[in-house]
């Protein structure tokens, strides 16, 4: 995968997750003009997500596969009330449940780098 | 245990049963759920049995001859009987009168935006004779009408029309008996309906049905030649059999749950589980099997920002401000010729955000009349009464101030009319105040030079109510056609203007505003989303393939990195 189609996913993520902010307190949605632009982040980065999985050459280590399926079914998650498949009730927690895989998932990869930064620096100091 | 305490435990065993037994002791009930068969005597206002067949009977008195069986100083009190807390908005009544071109909402309760009727009916008698027609009676209302028990309760045989006709005429406490059937006009009784003792079966109930409500709560879309009548279909609790009490319970005290959200129900039970959203969706309702929705696919917000009325009653998406009439503004139930499309008040279905912030629908209304500006700026109307001689000196009206004038003016304004009609009512009535007359929204005062100048005052600004009925099903509902029902720009009911009609022509623009003008539904929001909800289908598939296809790589890429590890 091209290195700028890699660091745009990493970007689309972040601002992902900086527009789904305010639906983070407990018990609050996301709603009006941020959860538009939520979904405007989200439409391009959907198809880098699956991009970013299928075509990325170098094969991923526990942590990254980890978070990268985290990311997935955070995507599962919100299809199905999406597609209308949830009563009202329910969708609550199908995208509290999405909001929460999401961020573990972006958490992960920043873990995962945070992991191959200090590896390269202890390599370096070797 | 000594006496004392002996005593303190009675009382409190007392007065733990104290409801129990004062129902017990005091009225005579079955106790059956089955109707009890009424072959009854009738009384005088002095509580004397009467004999039909005697050669001068005494006329009948309802509270007289139900009184030995009921109580009936409770039953014509509670919320129906014009008591208890005002509560939430409720329909106003309308004082209409074409001569002085008067149309003014008003209520006794504490409801925004309506005249009171201390200052326009000058006593109970004025009052039912107004209004009584469609107005139950009761001992705390603005009417001198005793309750009529039967116009609820008989569930066969009551004649609406000849109600109307005989509380118009001022027969206040006969008419109840003239309509069930029960004597004639001169007061005559139907003698061979009763038996030898003077008893007459009648079919009391508790519950009539929906007859004895419709006759007074009918709220009606004007019929239009693509909105026919017939197409209609009726409230989907009564298609299933329900009854309006099924909701819109009482005990004898007739405090009828009104059944609103957040409704405090003077009994001080909680009646929570009798609002939509209690029975549907409430942990303590179900009543009656009521189906719990799913409303599958709709984003939570919705539930939490809309009441139910907003999709499952009123407008319906495609439908632009569409005119009603009611029972009570509009004297349905008499048999009339007249009533047409232009039958003032004019009410119009529209949608509104409530004080608790959430959308629903409403009907609206907007004054008509004249009235006095007093220096608080606060405008008090004045009584057509007191309007006769002034406009009928300037205006030279019969019947129909607005139609005599408007055929007199052939398409020019009114200024001058109304300026001289503002000019002799300053002269003739003795009150204090600077005369206005309102109308479309607006309140118009004499410049003092021969024009009108406005006023700034909210006396001529619509008054609200909310829509509760006819509840439609699922699939009737706005949104059963999608998202787009009401996310499209081809959704009508939200960008509709709605505004005020004057009864008389007089310059300057009348105010006509949509919901999203109004800023009652956020425009711009609801701009946006419609367009993003033109592409919702595809979205949805584009997503769910985005979805099946991550989850399916992130699984393997999973397996891959934990074999790899493996090796
Ligand atoms: C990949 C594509 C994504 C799509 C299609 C998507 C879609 C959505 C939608 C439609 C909602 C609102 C649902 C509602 O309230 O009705 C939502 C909420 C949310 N999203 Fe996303 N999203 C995506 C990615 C992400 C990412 C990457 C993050 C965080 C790292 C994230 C975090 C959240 C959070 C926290 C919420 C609010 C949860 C709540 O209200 O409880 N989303 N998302």
């Amino acid at each position: 995968m091209k290195k700028w189609l890699s660091l745009l996913t990493l970007l689309l993520l972040l601002l992902a997750a900086l527009t789904s902010i305010p639906g983070l307190p407990p018990g609050v949605d996301l709603r009006g003009r941020w959860l538009q632009i939520h979904l405007i982040v989200a439409t391009p980065l959907a198809i880098l997500i699956v991009a970013w999985i299928w075509f990325h050459q170098v094969r991923l280590d526990l942590v990254k596969a980890s978070a990268w399926l985290a990311i997935s079914t955070g995507l599962g998650l919100i299809v199905i009330p999406m597609v209308g498949l949830t009563g009202t009730e329910s969708t609550h927690h199908w995208v509290q449940g999405h909001g929460w895989l999401s961020f573990l998932g972006v958490g992960l990869l920043g873990l995962s780098a945070a992991m191959a930064g200090r590896k390269k620096v202890t390599e370096l100091k070797r | 245990m000594n006496r004392f305490l002996f005593c303190l435990s009675l009382m409190a065993f007392l007065s733990g049963n104290l409801p129990l037994l004062s129902q017990d002791s005091t009225w005579k009930r079955t106790d059956s759920d089955g109707p009890y068969f009424h072959s009854i005597q009738l009384r005088d206002s002095s509580g004397r049995v009467i004999d039909p067949s005697a050669p001068d009977p005494a006329l009948p008195d309802l509270s007289a001859t139900c009184a030995p069986c009921h109580d009936v100083v409770a039953a014509s009190g509670g919320l129906h009987g014009g008591g208890g807390p005002d509560g939430k908005a409720g329909e106003p009544w309308f004082l209409m009168d074409a001569r002085s071109a008067t149309g003014l909402p008003m209520h006794h309760r504490s409801w925004p935006a309506l005249f009171k009727p201390v200052d326009l009916v000058t006593d109970g008698a004025s009052w039912s004779e107004t209004f009584g027609r469609h107005d139950a009676g009761g001992n705390a209302g603005t009417t001198i009408a005793g309750s009529d028990c039967l116009v609820c309760h008989l569930a066969e045989g009551y004649d609406f029309a000849k109600r109307i006709e005989h509380f118009d005429a001022g027969d206040f406490s006969t008419a109840p008996f003239i309509a069930a059937g029960l004597i004639d006009g001169e007061g005559n009784y139907d003698t061979p309906r009763f038996d030898s003792d003077g008893r007459i079966n009648l079919d009391l109930l508790a519950d009539a049905g929906p007859d004895a409500c419709l006759p007074c709560h009918t709220v009606r879309n004007l019929e239009t030649a693509e909105n026919p009548r017939w197409l209609h279909d009726e409230d989907i609790h009564l298609s299933a059999g329900m009854t309006c009490v099924d909701c819109h319970r009482s005990g004898i005290a007739h405090h009828i749950v009104r059944g609103y959200e957040g409704e405090s129900h003077p009994s001080e039970l909680d009646v929570s589980s009798l609002s939509c959203r209690g029975c549907h969706m409430g942990d303590g309702g179900g009543h009656q099997g009521a189906p719990k929705p799913l409303h599958q696919g709709l984003p939570p917000f919705h539930l939490e920002e809309i009441h139910c009325t907003g999709c499952h009653s009123g407008p319906v998406v495609t439908s632009s401000a569409i005119r009603q009439w009611t029972s009570r503004a509009h004297r349905l139930g008499e048999p009339s010729q007249k009533r047409d499309s232009t039958t003032p008040p004019r009410i119009i279905a529209s949608i509104w955000r409530d004080d608790s912030g959430k959308l629903g629908p409403v009907r609206l209304a907007w004054p008509d009349g004249w009235g006095l500006l007093d220096e608080s700026g606060v405008i008090r109307p004045i009584a057509p009464d007191l309007l006769r001689r002034p406009l009928r000196k300037t205006l030279r009206v019969r019947a129909n101030l607005a139609k005599e004038i408007s055929a007199r003016l052939s398409g020019k304004d009114a200024t001058e009319l109304i300026h001289a009609a503002l000019l002799e009512i300053d002269e003739s009535i003795e009150e204090e105040g600077v005369p206005v007359f309102f109308s479309g929204g607006r309140v118009l005062a004499s410049d003092g030079a021969g024009a009108l100048s406005e006023v700034s005052s909210d006396a001529a600004s619509a008054v609200r109510w909310p829509i509760a009925h006819p509840v439609r099903p699922a699939r009737a509902a706005t949104g059963a056609g999608g998202c787009t029902d009401c996310h499209s720009s081809a959704s009508r009911w939200l960008s509709t203007a709605v505004g005020p009609m004057s009864i008389l022509p007089f310059p300057g623009a009348l105010g006509a505003s949509s919901p999203l003008d109004e800023n009652i539904v956020d425009g711009n929001s609801w701009r946006s989303w419609s367009l993003l909800f033109g592409g919702r289908d595809v979205g949805k598939v584009y997503f769910s393939l985005c979805a099946i296809l991550a989850i399916s790589g992130g699984l393997l890429a999973l397996w891959r990195s934990l074999t790899e590890e493996h090796r």
